[in-house]
């Protein structure tokens, strides 16, 4: 019952649509174009799955997205978009193109932007999605999310990496740390963003755990990191499809945080 | 030149005692065995390396503005810059960035490669004018510029910040068998530049009143490009491209000092090394929370000081 | 001396100088001129060895210079361009003592003895008080009289000098001059210099070398060449002699 009644953050579609187009009322949106693949994971979680008309270059998820048509990667191509007649864009806020309101405004088609940082904002998000697309499906991410909750009596320092050459690592106020905390972890870094992290606070007081996405950072440049640090330290892979997309699928990875945290206590 | 010296073991200490983990040399003779990693493999290196690199840039800088008569020149002129940061553009691009140690070998090559591509260029019938040389430089560095913006949009979206982050320049994770290596550079390239030292200052007086001398110019030139450009490449390949050095400090020296090559060159390679050291800790410890690109600090405190002796002098 | 055989020189397939043959002796003051491009600064660098000729032979005391080591050549040839510039701002003294660099080891310092023989250049210029003065700080004639120091400080034997008396004010000019001619007669080098000044060089000069086209026109004494007709052949302008010096005819 409570999902009928219109989270807040419609008004920011609505807006965003009324500046556009002041005449026209919000009418029915059958074609939509997701940049982001996080943003199309959501969408389509959210059941709007077959109203994509076509994604960014980096989205692959589900398995019938990767059929769909592309329209670009950093930089969307606007003739692209414009070709697949679509009624809605929806763009993620983060890395979001500085010319695209414009273009978009320019095609006349209207345009949502998501801010998904946080891990608290992915729910909302996909409800946003939801209303301003007109798609109907049981959002669970939530309940899914508060199920993988846990407190640990001992709560390891862990640390999640992006880059290791240099150190790049996930910050106090980011999703990956929200990930940390929930499921009962402390994230070794107390600094916000996505700062460069100094060799000499990582050799001076290295986590306990260290977490990579598997793709991008091997182990073999963890082993690097490692060795010019001199310490020691357990470092797991992850699947970086489910870590760094702030999406439907965080659950999965705050699962796998929590089996991977368990493995630890066990051993420690 | 002892000043010099004194300074630079005092920028050392410096370095080494300040950084980001609250470690100080006391904490190591105490017998800290955390502080005396920190210290010893992880702190020590990287100011040790910093202060190669500023010799590296600064002597090569002060040897191209002397080889070329331009007092603009700097050591990535002649397409040294432009052929590392395409071959570590390329690199990033297909996806190599993330296998350790590629990306310098890479750069390394590419900066050679450059090098040797800019004196086939302008070299014509045993003589290397050069304006052509500088044109040629110019020319190969926009060639460059063009690949690596195809290369970087092509790149995974990962890959990109971070190697834009070596275009910026980084001591990132120093070991001392990086110092090694490009300690090897340095003196080789040292000694070299210091043989043909005498000759070199000669070139101020222009190439044919250096050739009426008895100056071999067109060897000079040769041994003079290829050390610098050598060296400049392996400072390149270690830490990526850090700017303003090779080009401020020989003027801060001369603006000092004002004398001919044979001296200016230890002097600009003191200079330099003190430069990255101090720009290095200030890179470190600006902020407590992320480490800046060094590159930043060399300008912000090279360029007032410079500044200030232009004020002073005639 | 100086023995010039059949000396050609050719680049970018001109011709600059052509079949060039003098005998050049001790203690002499030589003008060369001719119009622009007729070779005359190409002529001083061969002879100075910035450019080896195409074809013919230049002997210097008996032996061909291609034999000649650079430094011991350079320490009795010496060699000053058109309109030198050092890049960066030097000293008076700095600049002379550097004449100096042919006596220097590969890793040697200038010694006292050095300064001593760049002081006696300064003073033999008349520029004894610039010693301590910057090159920017100075007039034209000033920063040419401290070059004529350089060119002197190795005691050369040969002195070439390319148009040092351009863009100097008559005054100094004839103070140059003169100060050539000192130099002559008191330390027996020789000097060529190339030079526009037609007068001035058939003033004082004991010869007159006059090139056109790259080939040696003239090589007689200034007497010789100071004639209305043979100004006319070789400059194309019409003149008369009037107490020895060139007047146009308007």
């Amino acid at each position: 019952m409570f999902r009928h009644i219109p989270h807040p953050s419609v008004l920011i579609p609505l807006l965003l649509i009324a500046c556009a187009n002041p005449a026209e009322q919000p009418h029915q949106v059958r074609r939509i174009v997701t940049l982001a693949p996080n943003i199309t994971e959501m969408a389509f979680a959210a059941g709007c799955g077959a109203k994509i008309a076509g994604t960014d270059n980096f989205s692959d998820y589900p398995e019938a997205v990767k059929r769909l048509p592309k329209v670009g990667g950093v930089d969307p191509d606007v003739e692209k978009i414009a070709a697949l007649h679509p009624d809605l864009v929806i763009a993620s806020s983060s890395g979001l193109h500085p010319s695209l309101r414009r273009a978009m405004k320019t095609i006349r088609v209207p345009l949502l932007v998501i801010k998904t940082d946080r891990l608290a904002e992915i729910a909302p998000a996909m409800q946003t999605i939801e209303q301003s697309a007109g798609c109907r499906a049981i959002v669970t991410i939530t309940i899914d999310l508060e199920r993988q909750r846990r407190p640990r009596a001992k709560s390891p320092k862990v640390m999640f990496a992006v880059w290791t050459n240099p150190l790049y690592v996930a910050g106090s106020n980011t999703f990956v740390g929200d990930l940390i905390t929930l499921t009962g972890a402390s994230n070794a870094v107390a600094a916000p963003g996505w700062p460069q992290y100094s060799l000499e606070t990582f050799a001076a007081h290295p986590p306990d755990l260290l977490l990579y996405p598997i793709r991008s950072v091997t182990p073999e440049a963890v082993g690097d990191l490692l060795r010019r640090a001199k310490v020691h330290v357990d470092a797991v892979g992850v699947d970086e499809n489910v870590f760094t997309r702030p999406g439907p699928r965080v659950a999965i990875a705050a699962a796998e945080l929590n089996r991977i945290l368990d493995q630890w206590e066990r051993s420690h | 030149m002892l000043l010099l010296l004194l300074v630079l073991a005092l920028a050392i200490v410096a370095g080494s005692t300040f950084g980001t983990a609250t470690i100080s040399w006391r904490d190591v003779l105490a017998g800290d065995v955390t502080a005396r990693t920190v210290m010893i493999d992880i702190r020590l290196p990287r100011v040790v390396l910093a202060a190669l690199i500023g010799a590296a840039l600064a002597s090569a800088g002060v040897t191209f503005q002397t080889l070329l008569r331009n007092p603009l020149a700097d050591p990535f002129i002649l397409g040294v810059s432009g052929g590392a940061a395409c071959g570590a553009a390329v690199t990033t691009a297909l996806g190599f960035a993330r296998i350790p140690g590629v990306v310098s070998i890479v750069a390394f090559a590419g900066a050679c490669g450059a090098t040797f591509a800019v004196f086939l260029l302008a070299r014509r019938r045993e003589y290397t004018d050069p304006t052509r040389l500088l044109l040629s430089g110019l020319v190969l560095n926009a060639l460059f510029s063009a690949i690596i913006l195809i290369a970087y949009a092509l790149a995974p979206a990962t890959d990109l910040t971070m190697a834009l982050r070596w275009m910026m320049g980084t001591l990132f994770g120093a070991t001392w068998s990086d110092v090694a290596l490009l300690l090897g550079f340095v003196l080789a390239s040292f000694a070299v530049l210091v043989a043909i030292a005498g000759d070199l200052r000669m070139f101020a007086f222009g190439e044919d009143d250096a050739k009426s001398r008895g100056v071999d110019v067109e060897r000079v030139k040769l041994i003079g490009f290829a050390a610098s450009s050598i060296v400049t490449g392996a400072a390149v390949a270690v830490s990526g491209i850090i700017g303003f050095v090779g080009l401020l400090v020989p003027h801060l020296v001369r603006l000092i000092w004002r004398r001919d090559f044979r001296v200016l060159l230890p002097l600009s390679a003191l200079g330099g090394a003190i430069l990255l050291v101090l720009a290095d800790l200030a890179s470190r410890v600006a902020l407590s929370t992320s480490e800046l690109p060094v590159g930043a600090f060399t300008a912000i405190l090279g360029v007032p000081f410079f500044l200030s002796l232009l004020r002073r002098s005639r | 001396m100086l023995d010039i055989r059949g000396v050609s020189y050719s680049y970018d397939g001109v011709e600059a100088v052509r079949n060039v043959s003098a005998s050049v002796g001790a203690a002499q003051l030589v003008g060369l001129t001719g119009p622009n491009g007729s070779g005359k600064s190409t002529l001083l660098k061969l002879l100075a060895r910035v450019f080896a000729p195409s074809t013919g032979t230049i002997a210097f005391e008996g032996r061909s210079i291609r034999e000649w080591p650079p430094k011991e050549y350079a320490k009795r040839v010496a060699y000053l361009p058109q309109d030198p510039d050092p890049t960066f701002p030097m000293r008076a003294v700095d600049v002379v003592v550097s004449g100096r660099a042919p006596f220097l080891g590969r890793f040697e310092w200038e010694k006292d003895s050095d300064y001593d023989e760049a002081a006696r250049a300064l003073a033999l210029c008349d520029a004894a008080d610039l010693a301590d003065r910057y090159l920017d700080e100075m007039s034209g004639g000033e920063r040419k009289r401290v070059f004529l120091a350089r060119v002197l400080a190795a005691r050369p034997k040969l002195i070439l000098l390319d148009e040092p008396l351009s863009s100097l004010d008559i005054s100094h000019v004839q103070q140059f001059s003169n100060l050539l001619r000192d130099i002559v007669s008191r330390t027996e080098a020789t000097v060529i210099y190339a030079t526009h000044e037609l007068n001035w060089a058939a003033a004082y000069c004991d010869r007159m070398l006059v090139m056109q086209k790259g080939a040696l026109a003239l090589d007689a004494p200034p007497s010789d060449l100071m004639r209305p007709d043979v100004v006319r052949e070789l400059f194309g302008f019409d003149a008369s002699v009037v107490e020895g010096w060139l007047v146009p005819r308007v």
